[in-house]
């Protein structure tokens, strides 16, 4: 039992099964609960998952409609033998409650007027009584648009160019005969992705630095020219969009390919038979096949949309002001203007709190889209 | 997987096509990597006339030794690091896996308002403000108030309690029926049984805390307390400082040191991903799949 072996363990719980369905059917005549034998005590094949859930919701139910004082006790009797489930969930439920619910709660700065003295809690409603304050200050700034069409230009982007180049590279992969050569391919891929950004920043560098960079070494040699790149802002959303993609498509390969090996092979067979060369296996089977990731994952990547790439932006650019015109997002926009102090706070809290809720309505909208579609939605 | 023989000619001609452009990708994916380390064994001066490149055009090891000197906060980065992902490991996976046994426990009531309870975390958060007047008022400086307000995911409690669900509920109940507690059935069943999905959110949670950027960057002030990720971050602004100060008329590898810093500070998980992405890939593909 040591070993992490699923089969061994299916096969352990099969005979624990039978004593324990002997012990239940013995115990039973001492106290009957009607519950226990529909639950838990009928030995089901497809016992595992769904069999037990349903059990403890009939559990629930059957134990709705009964006087008070049963009642009581049943939940004394319950939680004596039961308590320790809750201590396991304790943990977690406090740092949730703590450092994700309170700052939900945090959100209500949007409407309030911070002053460090009442904190978040007792900091008094509007300012000047304006409740819409900040989100009349926020809308007013010119540079806020220009933050706004940064952030919508950038993901926009990376939802053309790095979404689909994942899905390009899987089907590229899966083509490849040589088993040894196929897996070098995708280890190599997946590199990128286990650089932190500030890594990344640096190699970044070493690529654009306008006197040693490579790209400027290789100008050099070709047409003698050298460009400041960190000085151009109008190749940045290019640069950032590349880069993104180096650093995730290897990566994005994993859930693609997972799904590309669960396609029935008898699939392509019948294909094959119908005279569909590999090309026409790959637009009829291949991709209907993977459809549902690719539905999920276009789900979660529209989000991001108005989510932009904190990270990723702040490390590279450096929060360059040269560079500010075109990569000035709202994520950096917000750290720095949070640093500029406590009065700033409400500003930034309407900007996230904005973005928070914009790419819920994407991520909602993208989910009724691909139901739409008929692909396999989220939810 | 399906392996249909057709061997015409196009057939043939873009199978070689896919081998050259697959070669020509993993050039891209890894270039940059073997750039960085060739430009780390770089002697500073022939850097700043050559610039950066593959085969160092004079051979030193002059910035591997700068870093790991005391001017630098390096050594002390790497060290609060391993600190801080050795906890994190031991500490998040724990609380993610007490969540989800509880969560998959057949007998668990609520169990409908501690999963909406997490879901929640994943659609929304309180945004960067909150957060940090949150986390500050707890931690200052410390390198606590990276590892704490992290300890649950929900990503990772649903990724063990999906794999928890598939371990079947008999062996618990009859060890129950032996008059085993909770806690023994916790620690002797399930946690032996689920070693794969442990493995996996280990490595999860090393990986992201090892690359963990923002959090460093807001909570940690004092250079004592930097992570490897902030020092990279701002080695070039360490250098110019030690530059404008050299005394010692010794050369500050300000290029080749912050290279240098890139490859030691990625070594261990470079070296290690390629014999552990089974694990990885495991917890990515269970993730794909709808709850």
């Amino acid at each position: 039992m040591g070993q992490a072996d699923p089969a061994r363990g299916v096969c352990l719980n099969y005979d624990g099964r039978k004593e324990n369905y002997m012990k239940k059917m013995m115990r039973k005549e001492e106290t009957f609960e009607p519950e226990e034998l529909h639950g838990n005590a009928v030995p089901d094949k497809t016992d595992t998952a769904t069999g037990t859930e349903e059990g403890g919701a009939a559990a629930v139910a059957a134990a709705a409609p009964k006087p008070r004082g049963v009642k009581l006790r049943k939940a004394g009797t319950y939680l004596k033998s039961y308590w320790s489930l809750y201590l396991c969930l304790l943990p977690g439920f406090v740092i949730l409650l703590i450092f994700t619910y309170v700052p939900m709660y945090g959100i209500t700065l949007a409407f309030r007027d911070y002053i460090p003295k009442y904190g978040l809690w007792e900091s008094p409603w509007g300012v000047n009584g304006d409740i819409w304050y900040h989100f009349k200050t926020v809308f007013a700034t010119y540079g806020f648009w220009e933050l706004l069409r940064n952030t919508l230009w950038l993901g926009l982007l990376g939802l053309i160019f790095a979404f689909p180049s994942s899905i390009v590279l899987a089907l590229l992969i899966n083509e490849l005969g040589n088993k040894t050569f196929k897996k070098a391919v995708q280890t190599i891929s997946y590199l990128p992705y286990f650089l932190g950004w500030a890594i990344v920043a640096t190699i970044v560098y070493s690529f654009f630095s306008r006197d040693m960079g490579i790209i400027n070494n290789v100008l050099e040699d070709l047409f003698g020219v050298r460009v400041s790149w960190y000085s151009e802002p109008k190749w940045w959303p290019w640069i950032l969009t590349f880069v993104g993609i180096w650093k995730t498509t290897g990566w994005g390969t994993i859930t693609f390919l997972a799904g590309i090996s669960g396609i029935d092979p008898t699939l392509y067979e019948a294909a094959e038979m119908d005279g569909a060369g590999r090309w026409k296996q790959t637009w009829h089977v291949t991709i209907p096949g993977i459809m549902p990731v690719i539905g999920i994952t276009f789900t979660l990547t529209v989000a991001n949309i108005v989510r932009d790439d904190f990270e990723k932006i702040y490390t590279i650019t450096g929060n360059s002001d040269l560079l500010g015109e075109t990569t000035n997002v709202l994520g950096t926009w917000a750290y720095s203007t949070m640093l500029g102090g406590f009065r700033n706070y409400g500003q930034v809290t309407v900007v996230t709190f904005l973005q928070s809720i914009v790419g819920l309505i994407l991520m909602v909208g993208a989910n009724w889209l691909v139901k739409k579609l008929d692909a396999n939605p989220l939810w | 997987m399906a392996m249909v023989k057709n061997k015409t000619v196009g057939r043939r001609v873009f199978n070689v096509i896919n081998i050259i452009l697959m070669c020509l990708f993993s050039v891209m994916f890894i270039y940059p990597y073997l750039l960085v380390i060739g430009s780390s064994f770089t002697s500073e001066t022939s850097l700043l006339v050559n610039g950066y490149n593959l085969i160092p055009a004079e051979f030193s090891v002059y910035a591997y030794e700068f870093i790991f000197s005391s001017d630098l906060p390096f050594l002390q980065a790497y060290w609060n690091t391993i600190w801080v992902t050795a906890v994190s490991v031991v500490l998040t996976t724990s609380v993610c896996f007490l969540y989800a046994y509880a969560l998959r426990h057949p007998k668990l009531k609520g169990k409908k308002f501690f999963n909406l309870y997490l879901v929640i975390t994943m659609l929304f958060s309180g945004g960067l403000v909150p957060n940090y007047l949150i986390v500050t008022t707890f931690f200052r400086d410390s390198l606590w108030s990276i590892i704490i307000p992290g300890l649950i995911a929900a990503w990772y409690t649903f990724l063990i309690r999906n794999y928890l669900v598939t371990i079947s509920n008999s062996l618990s109940e009859a060890a129950e029926i032996d008059g085993a507690g909770q806690f023994t059935i916790l620690t002797r069943i399930f946690v032996p049984l689920s070693k794969p999905i442990i493995a996996t959110i280990c490595l999860f949670v090393a990986v992201s805390q090892w690359n963990s950027y923002t959090g460093p960057l807001l909570y940690l002030e004092s250079e004592g307390n930097y992570t490897l990720q902030l020092v990279v971050n701002k080695m070039s602004d360490l250098m110019a400082n030690l530059a404008a100060n050299n005394t010692t008329g010794r050369i500050i590898p300000s290029e080749s040191g912050e290279m240098a810093a890139v490859v030691v500070s990625t070594l261990p998980i470079i070296c290690l991903y390629p014999f552990l992405q089974k694990y990885f890939i495991t917890g990515i593909t269970m993730g794909g799949v709808k709850e």
